[in-house]
């Protein structure tokens, strides 16, 4: 990823959500991390979307499973972050603490939890 | 348990295969492991619907977007997937853009989703009634293996008709190509507990319940060797009486219950819900008593069979047909002339009742019809409205076809709506139907799956058969002509026409409708009000029958008769009381019979008669008329001469000219002297004045009897002493199937009465709807006009004479649609007249005043918009160029 990209905002829930399953995530885990904590429905074509962008861009990989029973026979796909995308997405981070130092907002939104 | 299969196929499709078996693998593993268990099945699979749509949605946005991946990726996906995806957003725009057009015109979607609302759940609730009779299978395993065995008296014309004993025990001997079983109606007196109860029952071959397939919960059925005399005191209960009387009870196998006074082993119980097994409302059954004296001539049994593996019904109808030749060879005296077939047993059960609703379904499909027609003017008359917009779009390089399928769109979409609302109409059709009483065998009258397919097919149906009319009438070039001139959209000629028709038909359908109604209310009126040959009123009867164990001979049963008997003319609400084996309308028996003096044909040609036994005084408490000699007395004793007495219709029959008191008539051990003629009454039915020929039930003890009484006041005030009285003779007999005369004859008739109240609500709605239909074309014909009526009142035409043009429109396509109503009618009465009573093929009286209120109907629907048009100002109008 060139410096001066940006990472969007469902690319960084992505990646946050791969960390978050210990680097051993796949499609449903993913997802089904994504909806629980974030409270919205997510699809999968946007979840696998994201991931093969991301994989592109070399800030994640993924490496495939063995053949499953649960599946049909069919292995997963995994992912896990790799170094450039860790450092995506602290910078991400950096970036928005920057932004937000100072910033007052009118009205708290609720918070979920 | 797999995740829906179209949605699956969608999802490859839209997939790109790069990813697709992960996509499709993470779904499933979801769908499977979580989804179900958490939300259950039905909310899964919208969970996985929803999936799919957004995700193939966005895999097609994301395609095209703005420096989107066409090359690499995305280029390998093919085109497959894109036709798909972009097939999807066309519909997807088409859907939205009718959803907005129909919220931008509230009025026009209310009338129009209310009028398909009432078509379609009509419809459906009509064919849930069909389905029950034609389609639902009757509830065993593999039935339409199940078939009736009827035999066949082909010299009398008679057909379905029961077997003898001997003969049934011949074809389950030596048929292949069946197994068959048999069973005849009964009846016990259950004593023992609280109070005697009589329980109707089934007499079974052993192997009844082994071709029926149903297996007993507790115990077993029975065996070849308790179908003997002696060896058959052995019942199984049904579910409800097993619950009922016995408490449930699992160890009831092997306990003794006591039916008319003999003891019975029980020796099975079945499981509940069970479907009809011979009797209707049978809970006990119990093994035939054959003692090989059964005669060949008692055409007694009903016999039911199952097809043995790899045999057609065309084979057992055959071979049917062979067994009853070669008993005719075998067996001359008795089975000459009498042959057999085999039908299937759902024909048997619900074959009639199927074709009746059929006829339902043909009405309330002309008022789908009829309602079709409504709304595809309305989206006419909206349709010229719009021809601007249309005109703009056309401009704008939409194509024909573009245009057309949006006017299909939102056909569709109103249908669907009109369709969903319509589900709502037709349950509380189907609650309207059970409120009239219980169908038959079969099963629960709901909105089944079946029923459900079928609305969808007849909403899909109707959307795409009015939607074709807006698309008609914008498919023509030129579509640019309104945007010409700067007058609103004027309705072209051919649409005006088209409208037209479509009014006209619907008055012809609604008058057709209107007069089968009719012809169906006349029927069920005639028939209430015929004179059925005595008199209805206050007139209660009960059945009860004596054990033989406890009235063993003659004596004994006339003594309890006529103990009965007086007890219940003593008492001061009773007027006078009666008896006789087979009510009028109830049950039916016949015989054959010689008369003396003429020549004795064969046993196959010998003359049928309707048979009955009775106590004298029933004549008297029937209100009967004795028309010539005397009628059966007390004096007809047992011992006494062998007296009949016969009706108007015997008379006919033998002497038509002549005095028949004093000959003889020859019955099957009788012979017996004619000494009285009453009136006919109508016992087989309002449309039969048979022959019926009487017996002393005095010279005949017979155990099973059913007692008439004329009551002073209403006939259910007499029950409780009815009951009274026959308990103070004998503490162990129930009294039975208590129902008045009219009770009785709304059993025989509330057929006939629901049809016609169904026809009414449909030929009511259908009415409503055409001159609705009518009363908007007018108003939309002046609306258009406004123009020429203004130039015509600017020329001096008159109020009145303007009110009078548009009323003359109006009634002349009221007539022309009146007209051809008129036609489609006759036919149709024609084809109803030899199937209703009361009913003539030509019934010109009715036409006339059908027609004369359709037309006037009409014309006050036509009044409102030629008001209108009296009141345009021409000022106004004129200006409006």
């Amino acid at each position: 990823m060139a410096k001066g990209e940006y990472l969007g905002e469902f690319e960084q829930l992505v990646i946050l959500a791969l960390l978050r399953l210990d680097n051993e995530g796949y499609g449903m885990l993913v997802r089904r991390e994504l909806e629980r904590t974030t409270g919205r429905e997510v699809t999968i074509g946007s979840v696998y979307g994201t991931l093969d962008r991301l994989e592109e861009k070399g800030l994640i990989s993924s490496w495939r499973s063995d053949p499953d029973s649960v599946r049909g026979g069919r292995s997963r796909r995994y992912f896990k972050v790799e170094p450039d995308g860790e450092a995506a997405l602290a910078r991400a981070r950096e970036m928005f603490r920057k932004m937000w130092d100072g910033v007052e907002l009118a009205a708290e939104p609720e918070s979920s939890r | 348990m797999r995740p829906p299969l179209v949605a699956d196929c969608l999802l490859s499709a839209l997939c790109p295969p790069s990813v697709r078996d992960d996509v499709r693998g993470d779904l499933h593993e979801e769908y499977l492991q979580f989804k179900v268990l958490e939300r259950g099945r039905l909310r899964a699979r919208l969970w996985y619907w929803r999936q799919v749509l957004r995700s193939g949605l966005e895999y097609k946005s994301r395609r095209r977007g703005p420096g989107g991946r066409q090359g690499g990726r995305g280029g390998r996906h093919g085109r497959k997937g894109q036709r798909v995806g972009s097939a999807l957003s066309a519909v997807s725009l088409d859907f939205r853009y009718a959803l907005r057009a129909l919220r931008k015109s509230p009025g026009f979607t209310a009338a129009a989703v209310i009028t398909l609302a009432l078509g379609i759940g009509a419809t459906a609730a009509v064919f849930s009634v069909v389905d029950t009779f034609l389609f639902t299978p009757l509830p065993y395993d593999e039935a339409e293996r199940l078939v009736d065995v009827y035999g066949i008296a082909e010299e009398r014309g008679w057909t379905y008709f029961s077997q003898a004993l001997p003969d049934f025990l011949d074809i389950r001997e030596q048929s292949r190509t069946m197994s068959v079983a048999a069973w005849r109606p009964a009846s016990f007196n259950l004593t023992g507990g609280d109070s005697p109860e009589r329980i109707m029952a089934s007499r079974v071959s052993w192997n009844f319940f082994d071709v029926l397939r149903v297996d007993p919960v507790l115990g077993r059925s029975f065996v070849p060797d308790e179908e003997r005399m002696g060896r058959n005191r052995v019942v199984v209960l049904s579910d409800g009486l097993w619950n009922r009387r016995f408490g449930a009870d699992r160890s009831v196998v092997g306990a003794i219950v006591s039916l008319d006074g003999e003891p019975f082993t029980v020796v099975g119980v079945l499981p509940p819900n069970r479907p009809w097994l011979g009797t209707v409302a049978a809970e006990i059954w119990t093994p035939f008593g054959i003692s090989g004296q059964e005669g060949r001539s008692s055409h007694n049994i009903d016999v039911i069979g199952r097809l043995a593996p790899g045999a057609t019904l065309q084979q057992a109808h055959d071979e049917a047909g062979l067994i009853a030749g070669r008993l005719a060879e075998a067996y001359p005296t008795t089975n000459t002339g009498w042959g057999a077939g085999v039908r299937t047993l759902h024909e048997d059960l619900l074959g009639e009742d199927g074709r009746a609703s059929l006829i339902l379904l043909a009405a309330v499909a002309t008022l789908l019809l009829i309602a079709c027609a409504n709304v595809a003017n309305l989206m006419l008359a909206r349709a010229a409205g719009r021809s601007r917009e249309i005109a703009v779009r056309g401009a704008l390089g939409a194509g024909r076809v573009r245009i057309a399928r949006q006017l299909l769109t939102e056909a569709m979409l109103l249908s669907m709506i009109g369709g969903g609302v319509g589900l709502l109409v037709a349950v509380a059709g189907i609650r309207g139907l059970l409120s009239f009483g219980s169908l038959p065998v079969v099963g629960e009258l709901a909105l089944s799956g079946r029923v459900l397919l079928f609305s969808l097919a007849v909403t899909t149906a109707t959307g795409v058969l009015f939607g074709l009319a807006p698309v008609f009438h914008a498919w023509r070039p030129g579509i640019a002509e309104p945007l010409k001139q700067g007058a609103p959209g004027t309705s072209s000629v051919r649409g005006a026409r088209l409208r037209r028709t479509l009014v006209v038909s619907e008055i012809a359908l609604a008058l057709a409708l209107l007069v089968v109604c009719a012809l169906l209310a006349k029927n069920f009126v005639q028939l209430r009000g015929a004179d059925f040959g005595w008199e209805g009123e206050n007139l209660l009867t009960f059945r009860v029958a004596l054990p033989p164990i406890d009235y063993p001979d003659g004596d004994a049963i006339l003594g309890f008769h006529n103990e009965l008997l007086a007890r219940l003319e003593a008492h001061p609400g009773v007027a006078s009381a009666g008896g006789i084996n087979f009510l009028p309308l109830r049950e039916v028996d016949m015989t054959t019979y010689t008369v003396a003096g003429e020549d004795s044909p064969s046993r196959a040609q010998q003359p049928a008669v309707s048979h009955r036994l009775v106590f004298p005084s029933y004549f008297r408490t029937m209100g009967v008329s004795l028309v010539a000699g005397r009628l059966l007395d007390t004096g007809d004793r047992p011992g006494g001469p062998a007296a009949v007495v016969i009706n108007e219709a015997m008379r006919e029959r033998h002497w038509a000219n002549e005095n028949p008191l004093g000959e003889r008539i020859t019955f099957w051990d009788t012979t017996r002297e004619i000494v009285g003629v009453v009136s006919n009454t109508r016992d087989r039915g309002a449309s039969q004045e048979l022959p019926m020929v009487f017996w002393s039930a005095l010279q005949r003890p017979t155990r099973s009897m059913a007692f008439v009484v004329r009551t002073t006041s209403e006939p259910a005030s007499v029950a409780g002493a009815v009951r009274a009285a026959v308990l103070q003779i004998d503490p162990n007999l129930p009294v039975y199937e208590v129902m008045s005369m009219e009770e009785i004859w709304w059993v025989a008739y509330s057929g006939d009465g629901i049809v016609a109240a169904i026809m009414m609500v449909c030929a009511g709605v259908a009415t409503a709807l055409a001159v609705v239909g009518i009363y908007g074309v007018m108003t939309y014909s002046v609306a258009s006009r406004s123009h020429e009526l203004g130039v015509r009142i600017a020329l001096g035409a008159r109020r009145f004479d303007v009110l009078t043009m548009v009323l003359y429109q109006g009634a002349k396509l009221a007539l022309v649609g009146i007209g051809l109503g008129l036609l489609i009618a006759s036919a149709i009465t024609q084809g109803l007249a030899a199937a209703l009573f009361g009913v003539a093929p030509y019934e010109p009286v009715m036409f006339i005043g059908i027609a004369g209120a359709l037309l006037l109907a009409a014309l006050v629907a036509v009044y409102v918009p030629a008001r209108r048009a009296t009141r345009v100002d021409p000022m106004v109008a004129l200006r409006a160029e």
